[in-house]
């Protein structure tokens, strides 16, 4: 008798295996979509120039940002340069990061990648990802910047 | 065949089941052995420390000091002749430190990027003293340190033009004395950006600069035995307008490239005599007068270029360098789409240029394009770069910028651009190739030397055919004067103005 609930268990080992990759694989797919939003704080980014240098097939853009937002603390703004040809299809990308861009500052910034210079026609810049620059971890919390 | 009886006894008596799963139990200890020596096997593989090359030295050859770009003892000879970074007035510890902010002065609200510069008032017979330079941060705020007692100048500027933002000319603030003051506030005038321009008849939109250093302006127009390789050349310049005495300020590529878009000295340059004035050519292993007291590619010289002054009109901008393509702040950051490091190639160059333009023909305000022809020369020494061999290299690399000068005029005029472009011919100066071919025609207007007598030819819109200045000019006027065929303001420090007398137009 016991030795058969044993063999049932065993038997009913995989399933719950399987049962658990599911989950697994549900809870990562959200995890996933959750990283995909768009952090709404993004659009207080604003690219306020931008220009690129091409030399062979290496890409630098180069251009300026803005934190318009009230936010009291500094961020590490990361960025995306699409560059585009003519018809807006894609000839190349270059990414980068304008760091502590605080509150009212502008921030210069150097993304690099790579391009199809033949065919390069036009630039986009967008902030796409956001880190905020507030230390924690039992240090004093930096004095907020003033306007 | 004989067995062993013990054995087939044995075997007879065990159950089928038990030997069942003693199999499997020794299959599994073979598996998981075989896991673990083929772990082991792996991690081994990954942390075996790689084998690294043998280091060989490689004979290092001797540096040998060859004279070129027209001079002896230039910054990118490898001989270096720049000051010190540290200025005269300036400690390298102790002293005292002068702190300040840039403000709107009408908003009173802090302005960064803007370039801020210190130096000592200039004294009637004594050696200039190179600038301190700085550049103020996101909030304002700039310092100098190290100072010594004494009194200054200080200036600031911020003329590159961000979209909506006004540009800030230069403000002075002279008599500044360490240490009674040790604070500064430099209040700065906004300057709206036009942002447009207003069509006006008879007035080009659109402005191409045809860089093409490295050839003589004597083999361009006056060398008889060049007529065949400059035939475009000279059509253009029969058809527009010429200045025909057109000298260049330094022979080094560099500055002058720097002049032809600012319109003056770069910042990053002293005048100083030493250890005295010397003329033009002589072999005392140095004939410059000019030194270097700043990194040209440094980003901090707030002067403004011809293409700064296009962006505030709204125009677009673009430039096509070659490897020699001057990366400084007046040649890259009014240029919107800068394709440089081009390796000259006659059909790849001219892509290049007529890809530019298509990205900027659509704009109403019209663009200005900058584009250096860098057409190999072959070795420094090479009896082919010599101007007048025959089928050398360097009357094949004229050939080359001038098939290219009638091509693209052949293609502006098929996409009707011809019409309302004015073309400009210029060149910073005769030695970019670095032939020893120095000062080949002789020493040239005013005795500066063949080899910074540039071209200078315009054609286009508003433009007065036939029209030849012949006064002695620094090329200071090139930028004015390129911008004046779009009747746009010269550069904010262009010490020269525009050649008025090469135009029939009139500007508003």
């Amino acid at each position: 008798m016991f030795r058969q609930n044993n063999n049932n268990a065993m038997r009913r080992l995989p399933n719950i295996f399987i049962c658990c990759l599911v989950l697994l694989a549900i809870a990562l797919s959200a995890c996933n979509d959750q990283s995909q939003q768009v952090d709404p704080r993004l659009k207080y980014f604003v690219i306020i120039d931008s220009r690129v240098l091409i030399e062979g097939n290496g890409a630098e853009v180069f251009g300026e940002l803005e934190n318009t937002s009230k936010m009291q603390f500094p961020f590490d703004v990361s960025m995306q340069a699409d560059l585009m040809d003519i018809n807006g299809q894609m000839v190349g990308t270059a990414t980068g990061t304008a760091e502590d861009v605080g509150m009212g500052q502008v921030r210069q910034f150097e993304l690099v990648g790579t391009v199809d210079g033949t065919r390069y026609a036009r630039l986009k810049v967008t902030p796409v990802s956001l880190q905020e620059k507030r230390q924690e971890l039992g240090w004093p919390t930096p004095t907020p910047i003033g306007p | 065949m004989v067995r062993d009886p013990i054995s087939v006894q044995e075997r007879k008596y065990l159950p089928q089941k038990k030997g069942r799963q003693s199999w499997a139990i020794r299959l599994g200890i073979a598996l998981l052995l075989f896991v673990v020596a083929a772990a082991t096997l792996v991690g081994a593989l990954a942390w075996w420390p790689r084998s690294t090359p043998a280091a060989r030295t490689l004979p290092t050859p001797a540096p040998t000091f060859l004279p070129k770009v027209g001079d002896v003892g230039d910054l990118d000879d490898g001989i270096t002749v720049a000051l010190g970074t540290t200025p005269a007035f300036q400690f390298q510890s102790g002293g005292y430190t002068l702190s300040g902010v840039t403000v709107n002065a009408l908003t009173k609200q802090a302005v960064s990027g803007v370039s801020v510069w210190i130096t000592v008032p200039p004294v009637l017979g004594k050696r200039t003293a190179p600038e301190l330079r700085s550049v103020s941060t996101a909030d304002g705020t700039f310092s100098f340190s190290h100072l010594a007692a004494g009194r200054y100048n200080l200036a600031a500027a911020r003329y590159y033009v961000q979209n909506g933002q006004p540009v800030y000319p230069e403000v002075v603030q002279a008599g500044v004395t360490m240490p009674r003051q040790s604070f500064v506030r430099i209040s700065l005038v906004p300057q709206s950006a036009p942002g447009a321009r207003h069509p006006v008849k008879g007035v080009a939109r659109n402005l191409i600069v045809l860089d093409l250093s490295g050839i003589y302006a004597e083999s361009w127009f006056n060398d008889p035995l060049l007529q065949l390789e400059a035939s475009n050349m000279r059509a253009l310049a029969a058809s527009g307008a010429q200045a025909t005495q057109v000298v260049a300020p330094y022979g080094w590529h560099p500055a002058d490239q720097y002049a032809l878009l600012s319109g003056t000295y770069p910042s990053w340059r002293v005048y100083d005599p030493w250890p005295a004035l010397t003329p033009w050519g002589t072999p005392d292993g140095i004939d410059t007068t000019f030194w270097y007291n700043s990194d040209p590619l440094a980003m901090e010289f707030g002067q403004q270029s011809l293409f700064d002054v296009a962006l505030d009109y709204g125009m677009s901008t673009a430039a096509l360098g070659g490897p020699k393509y001057m990366l400084s702040d007046v040649s890259t950051r009014g240029v919107q789409t800068a394709q440089v490091g081009l390796v000259f190639d006659s059909a790849t160059w001219l892509a290049a240029a007529e890809h530019l333009i298509m990205n900027m023909a659509g704009n109403s305000n019209g663009f200005v394009l900058f584009t250096e022809l860098d057409p190999p020369f072959g070795p420094a020494g090479f009896a082919g770069a010599a101007p007048d061999a025959p089928g050398g290299a360097y009357a094949q690399a004229m050939q080359a910028d001038d098939e290219l000068l009638g091509l693209l005029q052949n293609w502006l005029a098929g996409q009707g651009l011809l019409a309302n472009t004015v073309i400009m011919v210029t060149a910073s100066e005769a030695q970019v190739n670095e032939t020893a071919f120095d000062d080949y025609y002789g020493m040239g207007p005013a005795g500066r030397g063949s080899s910074l007598h540039v071209p200078l030819v315009i054609s286009g819109l508003g433009v007065k055919a036939g029209a030849i200045n012949q006064n002695t000019v620094s090329s200071f006027t090139v930028a004015a004067t390129a911008l004046r065929a779009l009747c746009l303001p010269a550069p904010a420090n262009a010490r020269v103005p525009a050649l008025t007398s090469l135009f029939s137009n009139r500007c508003p």
